[in-house]
């Protein structure tokens, strides 16, 4: 889809009206700059950016139909078309004219490149405006591709800087830092940045320099605990509180995870396998296939009496005074 | 010129002279030497890590006049004034104090605007997580468009609290703890060149209590150096960084441990007398067991003491106590500290706290009936392994009530056909006896529990006038393919019977409960009880007489025959039923079977 549009947009075939869709932004800018790009091989290009959620319609087309000053071509980005989403709950401010709209369309100018930018998940394809626009607009979704064609992506982004990545961590890093591309592109960027002179991006360079939320941190955290690694617990678990988490939620945090391992190793039992599991949990697969690896650590036992503690160290972070770090502290100390 | 405190002396003006982070600094220079940097960066980290230091030192590399270069020279005239910060083009945005949208704003503004005499506008926002909502979403429309000629540098100390949208957009850092030989390796540095002597334990004890912090430490050394007059000393930093009082603390436990009241309650009254708050000091105990806790748990995490050291003498202290023992001590000072806050004889309570833990720990040795969950174990043990013997003979027991049940086959054959008729008229109703017999011959465990498991949902499936009829009913026994339901009374069994409707909605929502498909066959009770006992009866004469003669195997055999003929239509005869018997009398190994 993208990589013919980009194509077409190298050979130097522009059309008059795009219109972008969806919710992965990277598919979106990255059209948007070489659009632009191409652009500019013939010289400065005089470009606008027209917010929809606070200037009319009207104005793109305006716009669009002056013709350019300097440049052969003008480039004009509308941005949030949210005349295109079905339910619109933010009440309407801006009146846009879409009959006149739905008139230019047909014969849009050709002294310049306009892009409708529509960041929602789906379009209301019964609005005639819609169909207008998907009719006279080269029209593409941008969607978050599969875990699969992801790790394709990353490796194919990670050879455009000349490296190599090993496929432990690629998954690695789709496993950190989760499946928004852009945020995928910019890790990659930043690894490859410091590999300088190297050749390849292996596991624990990821680990190293991949940013970790705190999710991750509290896991890896009760991880440690499972294990019964009990320094590594608690010098994850001071990391956090001098990140200031509160305690509570880093208590709900690891409830919550608790829960999960329970619910899923009782749907294992039951003859599930991780993706069904994932589907009905409604959980990013790379979380429980990671759950389903180290079954073996914990039975459900512990897994129940660790939830009991941390409900009790729950009740005591909010009925008893005192240094509240205390009470997870102690808990983490304990032997399971 | 003023004083200046030492962590702005000592900022570091390049990534050479910074200390840690060796991840970070390689990618930045990288990046700048190849002059691959992007619009916005984010820096998260605790204090004192070095986040405005690179901030700075990257605003300078990149507009220095000699770049690219991986180092400012911190000698041309833009490095100075980026220095000293009156750099035009280098904004430095504390977004704590301005907070609101409106200023935000009035930054964002000026960023269209070319920068005046470096390359790069570079915006420093700090503590970039108290900005507001609003001004979050002012910043991101710039962070989404931005110019080629601006660098924006986020740097918070708590990254959680930036909204997804921002950090997709930046670059993202995470600034690690400094370990404790870069503090010591940099407070040195200070000390020499301010040229005053220092006691290198001093320096340690200083090192450890910042904890990672690079400022927390440079301003603790500021204050040791103005407290000592010649030389640093291990006293004075001791002193500085409150870690003198971890010796009482230790008196305090060493006694307890030996379990000498008095003394506790004497340096109790010395700790009161020296004007210490009994709340604080409560805490401060807590905290001293939660560092022997730790000690025990995880000795490699030296960093995270508070009042106690790994010094040899806490070691031993901490090996003297069991985990218990400590919880329970833990347990008894948050107690107290609650009932002291609504008290005003906090000191009352805090001795009666001590009191108690003193005994908490005598117990301990007589191994008697104790708090220690271990020893609890012990006392328990005689009785589980009674119990456990009552379960495994009571376990026996059912197994042998099975078994009899399912051997009770062979005989049926012969005894049940009489006993037809005479049921037939006992009731009028027509008792499937040859069919019961079938059943029992293949009974399994399993599936009776199975249906016994689906009987109640099942019967709620059914409606009420249906239901009605099977209340008193109850599933006896079970095959793969059919169960034997017992009525309590005649009538309500034959007119279960009757009703064909009943029967085959029952099944097929047990089918669908169970995933197996039964048959099902009705009996009164009475006639239950009766052919019950026929197979139990002839099971046993059977086992006598299989002894005998030839004569009984002919028999058998005959039996086994009309067995098979009237199973085959239902399912196949799994094992010869003689062969089975057979095998429960003498044994599998001393029998072969010819045919």
């Amino acid at each position: 889809m993208f990589s013919k549009l980009w194509a077409d947009i190298q050979k130097g075939k522009l059309a008059s009206v795009y219109l972008l869709a969806g919710l992965e932004s990277y598919y979106i800018d990255e059209t948007i700059r070489r659009i632009k790009d191409k652009l500019e091989e013939e010289g400065e290009v005089e470009s606008v950016t027209i917010d929809l959620d606070e200037k009319p319609v009207d104005l793109v087309i305006d716009e669009s139909d002056t013709i350019p000053f300097f440049s052969s071509k003008k480039l004009i980005i509308a941005k949030n078309a949210s005349f295109l989403k079905a339910t619109d709950k933010t009440k309407e401010k801006i009146q846009h004219d879409l009959t006149r709209l739905a008139r230019w369309l047909e014969f849009p100018s050709d002294t310049s490149v306009t892009i409708f930018i529509a960041p929602y998940e789906k379009l209301d394809e019964r609005k005639k405006v819609t169909k207008q626009m998907k009719e006279h607009a080269v029209y593409l979704l941008a969607e978050t591709p599969k875990e699969h064609d992801l790790a394709v992506w990353v490796q194919h982004e990670v050879a455009g800087f000349g490296k190599l990545i090993e496929d432990e961590a690629t998954a690695k890093l789709i496993e950190l830092v989760g499946l928004d591309m852009l945020h995928l592109k910019s890790e990659v960027d930043k690894i490859c940045l410091y590999l300088g002179e190297e050749t390849t991006i292996t596991a624990s360079l990821v680990e190293e320099l991949v940013s970790k939320t705190l999710e991750q941190d509290a896991f890896k955290m009760l991880n440690a605990y499972i294990r019964h690694d009990v320094s590594e617990a608690l010098s994850i678990y001071h990391d956090l509180i001098r990140q200031k988490q509160e305690p509570i939620m880093l208590v709900a945090l690891l409830a919550s995870q608790i829960r999960l391992m329970s619910n899923v190793y009782y749907l294992l039992k039951k003859g599930y396998h991780s993706g069904q599991i994932a589907k009905q949990l409604k959980v990013n697969p790379y979380r429980i296939k990671r759950i389903v690896e180290d079954r073996r650590n914990i039975s459900e036992e512990a897994l129940l009496k660790a939830l009991y503690g941390l409900s009790e160290v729950d009740l005591k972070l909010k009925s008893v005074s005192g240094r509240r770090e205390r009470f997870l502290e102690l808990f983490l100390m304990k032997p399971l | 010129m003023s004083y200046q405190a030492f962590y702005r002396v000592y900022r570091p003006q390049s990534f050479k002279e910074m200390s840690g982070q060796s991840h970070i600094k390689r990618t930045l220079q990288n990046a700048l030497l190849a002059g691959k940097t992007t619009h916005a960066y984010l820096f998260s980290g605790p204090r004192g890590t070095g986040k405005t230091s690179t901030a700075k030192i990257f605003a300078k590399t990149i507009n220095c006049e000699h770049a690219p270069t991986a180092e400012p020279c911190n000698e041309c005239a833009t490095c100075k004034s980026i220095t000293n910060g009156s750099h035009p083009d280098v904004i430095e945005f504390d977004a704590a104090s301005n907070s609101s949208v409106d200023e935000i704003r009035d930054i964002i503004e000026k960023v269209r605007f070319a920068p005046a005499s470096a390359r790069y506008k570079v915006y420093i926002i700090d503590e970039v997580h108290m900005l507001s909502t609003s001004a979050f979403n002012a910043l991101l429309k710039t962070l989404e468009e931005p110019p080629p000629h601006v660098v924006f540098i986020l740097a918070t100390t708590e990254p959680h609290k930036i909204p997804a949208t921002i950090i997709s957009r930046c670059q993202r850092f995470d600034f690690k703890r400094l370990s404790t030989t870069d503090i010591l390796e940099r407070m040195k540095l200070v000390l020499e060149e301010i040229d005053l002597p220092y006691d290198e334990q001093a320096l340690k004890v200083i090192a450890k209590s910042a904890a990672g912090g690079m400022r927390d430490a440079l301003s603790m050394l500021d204050q040791v150096v103005s407290f000592s007059a010649e030389k640093l000393t291990l006293e004075d930093s001791l002193f500085v960084t409150g870690s003198i009082s971890q010796d009482i603390f230790y008196t305090l436990a060493e006694n307890l441990a030996k379990g000498d009241v008095a003394n506790v309650l004497d340096v109790l009254e010395q700790l009161m007398d020296e004007g210490k708050d009994a709340v604080r000091l409560s805490e401060d105990l807590i905290t001293f067991f939660r560092d022997l806790l730790l000690i025990q748990s995880a000795p490699d995490l030296s960093d995270l003491l508070e009042l106690a050291t790994t010094d040899e003498k806490f070691l031993t202290l901490a090996n003297e106590f069991t985990m218990d023992t400590l919880y329970s001590y833990i347990d008894v000072l948050s107690k107290t500290q609650q009932e002291m806050r609504l008290s005003l004889h906090a000191k009352v309570y805090l001795e009666t706290a001590l009191l108690k833990m003193s005994q908490i720990n005598h117990k301990r040795p007589k191994q008697a009936y104790v708090t220690s969950s271990s020893e609890n174990m012990d006392v328990e043990m005689p009785q589980l392994v009674e119990m456990q013997s009552k379960i495994a003979a009571l376990e026996s027991l059912v197994q042998q009530l099975q078994v009899g049940g399912n051997t009770v086959q062979p005989q049926p054959q012969g005894s049940g056909q009489p006993k037809r008729p005479r049921a037939k008229a006992n009731t009028g109703f027509n008792v499937p006896v040859g069919r019961i017999q079938e059943v029992l011959k293949v009974a399994t465990k399993q599936d009776i529990q199975s249906i016994k498991s689906a009987w109640a949902e099942s019967l709620n499936r059914l409606p009420k006038s249906q239901s009605a009829l099977l209340e008193d009913a109850e599933p006896v026994a079970a095959s793969a393919s059919a169960f034997v339901l017992k009525f309590k009374y005649d009538i309500h069994c034959q007119m279960a019977v009757e009703n064909q409707e009943l029967i085959s909605h029952f099944s097929q929502h047990l089918a669908e409960m169970t995933g197996n498909y039964y048959q099902v066959i009705c009996v009164p009770e009475e006639n239950w009880q009766r052919i019950r006992a026929d197979f139990i009866q002839h099971h046993n004469t059977d086992k006598v007489a299989d002894k005998e003669t030839d004569k009984e195997t002919s028999t058998g055999e005959q039996k086994a025959e009309v067995v098979q003929s009237i199973l085959e239509d239902e399912q196949p005869l799994s094992e010869d039923p003689l062969v089975v018997e057979a095998e429960k009398l003498f044994g599998k190994d001393f029998i072969t079977i010819e045919e």
